[in-house]
């Protein structure tokens, strides 16, 4: 009998294939753009056509590596200084790193510059000017990303400034179903970073295209250096807020006191670990913030029910949200300090529970946070929709946690406090993202009963038998998990102890 | 078999990680009221040791008796009785170290306010009273050593667990640490320590052990040592091999 093999195997068999398929397209369609642009006949299409490549490559260029830097997936050549390896040569690496992240815009460039090069219809300096794009774009990469990692090195400073980077994240979404504002359409096209490169590729190399090809190149590379170089300069900031802020929200805390000790100090740790890390707090904020924009245009554009329901709906996004960092990975943030609850003469039921009950004050706030936005935004906020976000994310919120009490035991990951979307849990928490359709299910089915009988008490009912069904299958998945806790406590504490290594500040 | 006067008593401990022994049949008995220094190179079994008898790794075979009871029947009952300081010092680091001795407290059964004011104690007793408001995360190495100490003496405990309880503190932190071990000899209470500082264990303990390959290979009291002429470093070094210094390379 042949031995089946392991899940993480066949995930890495499919990933290589992925890779192996999406490297192997890009490298083809580089070399057919290289063929095309050596023929003398492609000159008149491809000066039509560089503008338009030269801007997504520019896009690509800048915004790819900035995601990984914001996720805190990068090397950080501080470590290096250790060495007696002079700046230059550090900046070198840095260059060569940022080439490597989007390798298939770097081959694809090579292609182009060969093309061009074989091209007897371009001047000489056509595939030159490729190269000065290419710098341009590495330098400028360098530059934006050191800024932005200066700018999230601060504690409080850094969160907001994620916030505002994922709602930025969503203007083309916005500007989709908005229209383009005509201050955009108005640039002048000599003023973008891509203009001169393109004219230049074209043949087309006028003073104005010299300038702003080398304009562009000489500001980037020198925004680079200096960015680089300050970086290196610079001490490593921390990520946690400010005394009077340890003070302020005591009476909150004071919330624990509904619970007998050893479960109210649990409950008490958890609420104040969570409102004092930096990545819960991103993830919280984005449910009432990113949570309201992202669906903003379906809402505009679709129908009067969707704008009806927009605050459960919200609400239900958020909790998706906040699977990460509440629900799917509850011992995470804890990483080696997780061995306390097995020290402690505590039961381990009562550290999943206690959990669980921060989980659900979190939730509740969440709600009425995603209702204060939409009252803003102008959606209804009345108190019957607002009983019904909080009832429908109640009942959610049991099957959520009941299969995220399942997933820490069974999937346990360390979780960096600081950055909101570094994890080691990938593949598991799209699992996760993939089985929340199936946990939104029985919701599901009671606004289908709303839909299909017309009637509110059809909803109620339908939704107290999701309710029933949440609680079993909670009180069910806690066993189990209580179980894979005794059973698993050395696979989960070497788990969790897991260092962070060489990647990332 | 553990009597009334064990600590701790081990027999026929074994533990291994994949296929490699780490604990080979280990037996040890610890005397109540003792200052036990557990002593052996690295690898030999000191830490996998003590984390069985914490309760963080299950053992393969044998049996353990701590304060009487036997573990893992007894363990909760046997947690609450312990003190521990493991050698990573496993704090909370969004909690400020007040937050943490009390937490510690109240999860050990003390009341809040008994907590609270314990705390408050211990910080000051330690030297941490002035960083009141500062979390865990931004401590220095030093500081969290000495949190983890307090946090370990919060419940007044009957025996202390402490794997390298000293490393990373400075003169001062140490000084203060060892005196309040001491102390709590002096009331009654067990000490089982590990610890690469030779000269700290013999001034300390009135009973080493040294392990090596898993197994406990010399038992014996510093003092009785000293009385002969020879020293607890002399002894560890015979007992586990001594490092071969003509085998260095010629350039060093």
């Amino acid at each position: 009998m042949m031995a089946r093999p392991s899940a993480g195997r066949v995930v890495a068999v499919i990933a290589t294939i992925l890779s192996a398929l999406w490297y192997t397209a890009c490298a083809a369609s580089a070399i057919a753009a290289g063929v095309w642009l050596a023929q003398p006949g492609s000159r008149p299409e491809f000066a039509e056509l560089l503008p338009w490549a030269f801007g997504a490559a520019f896009v690509l260029w800048q915004f790819g590596p900035l995601l990984v830097a914001m996720a805190g997936a990068s090397l950080d050549l501080k470590r290096l200084l250790v060495y007696p390896v002079p700046s230059s040569q550090l900046l070198l690496i840095e260059l060569m790193l940022r080439t490597v992240t989007v390798a298939e815009l770097a081959f694809a460039s090579l292609c182009a510059m060969a093309g061009l090069a074989f091209n007897p219809s371009v001047p000489w300096y056509a595939p030159l000017a490729l190269v000065s794009f290419v710098a341009m774009n590495l330098m400028l990469n360098t530059g934006l990303r050191y800024a932005l990692m200066g700018l999230l090195a601060k504690g409080q400073r850094r969160e907001w400034v994620l916030l505002l980077l994922v709602c930025l994240a969503l203007t083309p979404r916005l500007l989709a179903a908005g229209g383009v504002p005509e201050w955009l359409t108005n640039i002048p096209p000599h003023w973008t970073p891509w203009w001169g490169a393109s004219a230049m590729a074209s043949g087309l190399g006028s003073a104005a295209a010299w300038t702003s090809l080398l304009g562009w190149t000489a500001a980037a590379c020198a925004f680079g250096r200096w960015q680089f170089l300050r970086h290196l300069r610079r001490d490593s900031g921390g990520g946690t807020p400010a005394r009077t802020q340890v003070r302020r929200a005591e009476r909150f805390f004071n919330l624990s006191r509904l619970f007998p000790d050893p479960m109210g100090a649990m409950v008490e740790k958890e609420l104040r670990s969570l409102t004092r890390t930096p990545r819960f707090r991103v993830v919280f904020a984005m449910g009432f913030t990113f949570g309201i924009l992202i669906w903003l245009p379906t809402a505009v554009r679709g129908s009067n029910e969707f704008g009806d329901n927009y605050l459960t709906f919200v609400a239900c996004y958020a909790l998706l949200l906040l699977g990460e960092v509440l629900f799917w990975n509850a011992f995470g943030f804890d990483r080696t300090a997780a061995q306390i609850y097995y020290l402690a003469p505590v039961p381990l039921k009562t550290v999943l529970v206690a959990k669980n009950t921060a989980a659900a004050v979190f939730i509740g706030i969440e709600v009425a946070a995603v209702a204060i936005a939409c009252w803003a935004a102008r959606f209804p906020v009345t108190a019957g929709k607002l009983a019904e976000a909080y009832a429908v994310c109640a009942v959610l919120g049991l099957f959520l946690m009941g299969a995220g009490n399942l997933g820490s035991i069974y999937h346990p990951r360390p979780m960096s406090p600081r950055d909101p979307w570094r994890s080691r849990g990938g593949k598991f928490a799209l699992m996760m993202v993939a089985l929340y359709p199936l946990l939104a299910a029985p919701v599901g089915l009671a606004y289908l009963a709303r839909w299909a009988f017309a009637s509110n008490v059809a909803f109620a009912l339908v939704l107290l038998f999701a309710a029933g069904l949440g609680v079993l299958f909670y009180r069910i998945a806690l066993e189990s998990a209580i179980r894979g806790l005794e059973r698993r406590r050395e696979p989960i504490l070497a788990a969790l102890s897991v260092a962070t290594g060489p990647a990332g500040a | 078999m553990g009597t009334v006067e064990a600590a701790i008593s081990i027999r026929g401990l074994s533990k291994s990680y994949t296929g490699r022994p780490a604990v080979n049949g280990l037996n040890l008995t610890v005397p109540r009221g003792s200052f036990f220094g557990f002593l052996g190179p690295n690898g030999a079994g000191k830490t996998t040791t003590i984390r069985i008898l914490m309760g963080l790794a299950q053992p393969d075979a044998g049996e353990i008796e701590v304060l009487g009871l036997p573990l893992p029947a007894h363990a909760t009952e046997i947690k609450s009785r312990i003190g521990l300081v493991p050698d990573e010092t496993l704090l909370f680091d969004q909690l400020t170290g007040g937050e943490f001795l009390e937490f510690t407290g109240r999860m050990y059964g003390l009341a809040r306010s008994v907590a609270r004011e314990r705390s408050r104690e211990l910080l000051h007793l330690f030297g941490l009273g002035e960083e009141d408001r500062k979390l865990i995360g931004e401590y220095s190495k030093g500081m969290r050593k000495r949190v983890a100490m307090a946090a370990a003496l919060i419940h007044r405990p009957e025996l202390f667990l402490m794997d390298e309880p000293f490393e990373g503190v400075d003169a001062v932190g140490a000084r203060l640490m060892k005196d309040i071990l001491l102390d709590q000899v002096r009331r009654g209470a067990t000490i089982f320590l590990t610890s690469h500082v030779l000269e700290v264990v013999e001034r300390l303990c009135d009973r080493v052990a040294i392990i090596h390959h898993g197994r406990v290979v010399t038992e014996a009291s510093p003092a009785g040592l000293l009385d002969s002429g020879g020293t607890l470093e002399e002894l560890f070094v015979n007992t586990v091999g001594a490092a071969p210094a003509a085998g260095a390379p010629g350039w060093l």
